[in-house]
């Protein structure tokens, strides 16, 4: 029996337009398998396909999800979908698919004994603590101009949800978010939508005159907090793991002099 | 109200010396609200909560930690900012306090303030002060985010009020854990003075949420609920006498959390102890650890602790302790287990007995399923069984298990060629135990 393989790219896009054609196409699950980026070891008896994201057929799906599935379940899926795992979209596609035959498709997430269905969870959960972190753990540094500037390089690419954390909390203030390692930004301006833009070439100006004075405020309020008797940095490097301090304020050896 | 003006110290310098005052203050818990943003103004609340550094002790950095003052006119002996202390006094004003709050909150250095104090001139003058803060961070700065303020006890009832219409949490120290040792310790506080604001509170929170549940836009008073705080090991109370005031606490007060903090030795005192290793540390997180059976896993401090078996033990975690001295409720089926068993068992939490609980409507669960919905196996192994079986055969029997629980490094029960610390028998043999190995092993005693 031949398999299908379809082969897209690694964007939200692209996987649901993917999911979609797999649908459209007529392909049965247990023999199709949704593939990111180039063919590695081509398979006999498989034929590959790929998929050119579309906007309307992935809109398509993003709906059924969030009829159907609930958003808690798109919520799962995208933190999953934010990864860097080869097989994330087959697992999503997968786990789908298995959803759509239940009664209940929003209860799809509680067959952990599924292996596809085990993977999304174990990815979104990966994603999510990640995310939890970098909500705390990132730091803004104003700018001459007033904007607030943070860098960050997360394993996730968590760049739009930190966005709209932000854009809620800190609706007045102009922002940009930097994904280091996707060279990424994300832009907030007052009383706008936030956007993403990539390969900008901007160069960033200085800091503020202020900027000095409350970093060196927040590093002499984290040494006092800390209680001398019951120093413990193994358990400060096990909450705080080492990868996130890079860019952290209060941590001496952050990188915020290379700039 | 008059402002005492401060001498000209530099807010660097004020920072320095109200957060070292605040350090022993333990509650940095930005928890139990969600709030949107408004669009406009600064600030949001996550009900989970959100920790934005960890200091160098390990814990977690979640608010602006500080007091309003540490001048006090009281006395309390375990305190560092005592009246009889000679150290450095500061105050801020609430400005000062507005503007840190939101150039920190800003920079997302913070998730909000927590804001305490000592006793300037009188409850009544603290409050005002710690109010006149809240009002200006709330209404001049328009400050959304969270705010966890301290209720002085022996405040204007009112005032309090006030103030829990401003906060998100707010908290009245307990202290100590109980009346005796309050009396010794802090002669200027007394039980009755510190219950009766935290009786207004635990009031104003039920009469609040029946004023929303009319009317969706009624004020909140204090909607992340209260907590409090007690010292551990600064007076001669046992384990099962602080779990039981814990336990009288969340039962009549409704405390959303109850804070242990191990008694760090800052003042010489004759009536203080002289904790030999430091702060009782290990203790502090077996009341931690104890606490949270309490509140999430249907545990009463009775089953844990009793009179005759009145602290925890050092070397194992309470489940578990307590797993061992109730063997008779044990192996449990974990396809059959009702939810409230199943939390029982050590090794399995809240969020693996919820996923045991959906999974096994769909699937018959194998000790690999366990695994992956992230039951601790090595505790769990000697407690349950799938499909009837346990997953090695092991005995269900006290010091066997704990020998096998103590055992540094993990240890499965067929590995047997190591030392233990048992008197020998005859039965101890490893050729012996090839023999029964294949059929069902019964222990001959």
């Amino acid at each position: 029996m031949e398999e299908n393989i379809l082969i897209c790219q690694d964007s939200l896009e692209s996987i649901f337009t993917a999911v979609y054609c797999a649908y459209e196409w007529k392909c049965v699950p247990e023999r199709t398998r949704i593939q990111i980026g180039d063919e590695e070891n081509l398979r006999l008896f498989a034929g590959y396909r790929n998929v050119e994201a579309d906007e309307v057929r992935s809109t398509k799906v993003i709906r059924t999800l969030r009829r159907r599935f609930g958003e808690d379940f798109y919520y799962t899926v995208c933190l999953a979908l934010s990864g860097t795992d080869r097989e994330k979209a087959d697992a999503v596609y997968h786990t789908i698919a298995i959803g759509l035959g239940l009664t209940r498709p929003e209860t799809v997430m509680e067959h952990l004994a599924e292996p596809c269905v085990h993977r999304v969870f174990v990815l979104s959960r990966g994603a999510g603590r990640e995310y939890d972190h970098l909500r705390g753990f990132l730091r803004f540094s104003e700018l001459e101009n007033g904007v607030l500037y943070a860098r960050i390089k997360p394993k996730n690419h968590l760049l739009h949800f930190l966005a709209e954390h932000f854009s809620d909390r800190l609706p007045s203030d102009a922002f940009l978010i930097h994904d280091v390692g996707r060279e990424l930004f994300a832009v907030h301006e007052p009383g706008k939508p936030w956007f993403m833009v990539q390969n900008t070439g901007w160069r960033l100006i200085e800091e503020s005159g202020e900027e000095k004075y409350y970093q060196e405020l927040f590093r002499h309020f984290c040494h006092k907090i800390a209680i001398k008797e019951r120093e413990n940095r193994k358990l400060q490097n096990q909450m705080l793991p080492l990868r996130f301090q890079e860019f952290m304020t209060e941590f001496p050896q952050n990188g915020k002099d290379k700039y | 109200m008059q402002y005492p003006v401060s001498d000209s110290m530099s807010v660097m310098e004020k920072l320095g010396i109200l957060s070292d005052a605040a350090k022993y203050d333990v509650a940095c818990t930005s928890s139990g609200v969600k709030r949107r943003g408004d669009g406009v103004h600064m600030g949001n609340a996550e009900a989970s909560g959100i920790c934005h550094s960890f200091s160098a002790d390990g814990r977690c950095i979640s608010l602006l930690k500080i007091l309003m003052t540490n001048e006090c006119i009281y006395d309390c002996k375990y305190c560092i900012n005592r009246r009889s202390n000679d150290v450095k006094r500061a105050l801020f004003t609430p400005e000062e306090i507005c503007e840190l709050t939101m150039n920190f909150y800003r920079r997302n250095y913070i998730e909000g303030l927590f804001l305490s104090s000592g006793i300037l001139e009188s409850p009544d003058v603290t409050m005002e002060l710690l109010h006149r803060t809240l009002y200006l961070l709330r209404n001049r700065y328009h400050f959304n985010g969270y705010i966890h303020v301290k209720a002085i006890p022996g405040a204007d009832p009112g005032l309090i009020y006030a103030v829990g219409l401003l906060a998100d949490r707010m908290s009245v120290n307990l202290e100590l854990p109980t009346a005796e040792g309050l009396k010794q310790l802090a002669p200027n506080k007394h039980r009755k003075n510190i219950l009766t604001p935290m009786r207004q509170i635990q009031n104003g929170i039920v009469e609040s949420r029946n004023d929303v549940a009319l009317y969706r836009h009624a004020p909140q008073f204090v909607p992340a609920g209260q907590s409090t705080q007690m010292i551990i090991g600064a007076t001669p109370e046992n384990d099962y006498q602080i779990m039981a005031v814990a336990e009288s606490l969340y039962r009549k007060f409704s405390l959303k959390r109850v804070f242990y903090s191990a008694f760090v030795k800052v003042n010489d005192d004759k009536q203080l102890p002289a904790p030999a290793g430091g702060p009782p540390l290990l203790r502090e997180h077996r009341l931690y650890q104890a606490d949270w059976l309490l509140r999430f896993y249907g545990f009463r401090a009775e089953e844990l602790l009793s009179e005759a078996h009145p602290n925890f033990n050092i070397l194992l975690d309470p489940k578990c302790d307590w797993a061992l001295r109730n063997l008779h409720l044990f192996p449990v089926d974990v396809q059959r287990a009702d939810y409230r068993m199943l939390l029982r068992v050590p090794g399995i939490g809240v969020n693996s007995a919820m996923r045991i609980m959906q999974a096994r409507r769909s699937a018959t669960l194998k000790f690999d399923d366990l695994k992956k919905i992230g039951v601790v196996l090595k505790r769990a192994l000697y407690f349950i069984t799938c499909s009837g079986r346990q997953m090695y055969p092991t005995r269900i029997e006290e010091d066997y298990i704990m020998r096998h629980l103590l055992y540094e490094k993990e240890r499965l029960p067929f590995e047997r060629d190591q030392v233990t610390y048992r008197q020998l028998s005859l039965f101890d043999d490893a050729s012996f135990y090839q023999e029964k190995e294949a059929g069902e092993w019964r222990r001959i005693s």
